[in-house]
């Protein structure tokens, strides 16, 4: 070993510090993207800080220690950590609410596409079988080294099937729908293992005027999520904003036309067997 | 003994799973409520069938993927591919990586993890998944790493408190 790399070691192993975060040398104080950190006092040197002006960032009135902008996750290191400086990640949280949000956002355009009433139960299905996929995003890789299309197409499979169940419970306690139909269970079970499949193997799509010079529909929806993720989405144009919407729901295209076309299927198939009962 | 005999495997946690386990549960009351309010079993056709069969499947995928080393080693064991298998002096770099666009809807990669790169072959890579095993297992390989290859700037998972002693995060 030469005496560059061991010095270039000791350089490199010393700037990890608490949380992995990298020490400033002349300061002493640990970087944390959005403001120093001093481990000395145990505090922020600067008070938290959100893109979007607000009197108190990240308050909680219901937390008192939310309202101290210098002190490092609530006080409460021990089970919080904070990876940027603005506040503790909830990612377990974020996974579902996301996925239901776009569960919630391709249901919304599959029935204004379809010309379909939306229903109470359309919306609820579709945001806990988002919620399942997102959480599970977050949490469980459909593979490591290997195809992905049989797992991806069982998760679908949950999906399709709890979304349906949702559904048909919601709309039954409203009235929207009367009794249990068991072929649109099958049916949007069936589809949604398709679907799963098919989303897994979403080519990366550019299109002009959404997407630009070597970015595709991927890259669009990621710089948007990263906004979302440091906190700046506030920042975002409101072209961005729909740019990355619009990627979204493109790199998730596969899903949303076979859903169309599952929902009009299904639909069609519960209205001849419930006398036009279901909508 | 040989090094395959010597292979230390990272304690499991159940985080993966609490979420979906949560979820399902609480469509499979909703389904027992429905069912009893309407008088209509077809409500439990769901819950009976299809979402056990989905839990056994991740929970079985999950028990698949498998992160083991040794003093000389990291192997990753995982369904749907070979097992890797990277020796301390042939790695590239380590880098603590959240899944990019791509990553998340192929479902490829562990979403928050600690990836091993190999110099022979960038797509022989190991992923240590930062929800799947214990940080204090993870951060033990990571020494072990550390102590290897003092050249490669290897990161941490763990918070420490002021003996020292590795505590885990939420």
């Amino acid at each position: 070993m030469t005496v560059s790399s061991v010095c270039a070691t000791t350089v490199c192993f010393s700037l990890s510090r608490f949380t992995g975060k990298e020490r400033d040398a002349e300061s002493g104080n640990d970087y944390f993207e959005a403001r120093y950190y001093s481990s000395a006092m145990g505090r922020f040197m600067s008070p938290d800080w959100s893109a979007k002006e607000e009197p108190v960032p990240y308050a909680k009135l219901d937390d008192p220690q939310s309202l101290n902008l210098y002190a490092y996750v609530g006080n409460n290191p021990l089970v919080r950590d904070d990876p940027d400086g603005h506040a503790f990640g909830l990612d377990d949280l974020v996974g579902a609410l996301g996925g239901a949000a776009v569960g919630v956002g391709t249901e919304v355009i599959k029935d204004w596409a379809t010309g379909q009433h939306i229903t109470a139960g359309a919306i609820a299905g579709a945001a806990v079988g988002g919620a399942i996929v997102g959480e599970g995003i977050v949490n469980i890789p459909e593979t490591l080294g290997g195809s992905a299309v049989a797992a991806a197409a069982l998760k679908g499979a949950a999906q399709g099937a709890v979304s349906n169940l949702v559904q048909q419970g919601v709309d039954n306690a409203t009235g929207d729908q009367k009794g249990f139909n068991g072929k649109s269970l099958a049916v949007s079970t069936v589809l949604g293992a398709a679907t799963g499949g098919l989303a897994s193997k979403v080519p990366d799509l550019k299109i002009s005027g959404i997407s630009s010079g070597s970015g595709n529909m991927k890259a669009v929806a990621q710089g948007v999520a990263t906004k979302i993720e440091k906190g700046i989405a506030s920042s975002m144009s409101l072209k961005t904003a729909v740019k990355g919407a619009v990627g979204g729901q493109v790199a998730n295209a596969g899903r949303t036309v076979t859903g169309t076309a599952a929902t009009a299927w299904a639909t069609t198939t519960c209205n001849a067997n419930a006398g036009g009962a279901c909508k | 003994m040989t090094a395959k005999q010597n292979l230390v495997q990272l304690r499991r946690t159940i985080r993966p799973y609490v979420g979906q386990i949560v979820i399902l549960v609480a469509v499979t009351v909703f389904a027992v409520y429905e069912s009893l309010a309407s008088s209509d079993w077809g409500f439990m056709w769901a819950p009976a069938v299809f979402l056990p069969l989905y839990a056994i499947y991740f929970l079985y995928f999950g028990m698949k993927y498998r992160v083991l080393w040794n003093k000389g080693s990291v192997v990753m064991r995982a369904r749907g591919g070979a097992e890797r298998r990277i020796q301390f002096d042939e790695i590239a770099s380590v880098k603590k990586e959240v899944s990019s666009a791509g990553d998340v809807l192929a479902q490829s990669r562990p979403f928050s993890r600690i990836a091993v790169y190999p110099n022979r072959d960038p797509d022989g890579f190991v992923d240590i998944s930062l929800r799947h095993f214990q940080l204090e297992d993870v951060e033990e390989l990571l020494a072990a790493i550390r102590k290897s290859r003092p050249d490669l700037c290897v990161p941490s998972t763990l918070m420490n408190d002021a003996s020292g002693k590795a505590r885990s995060r939420v």
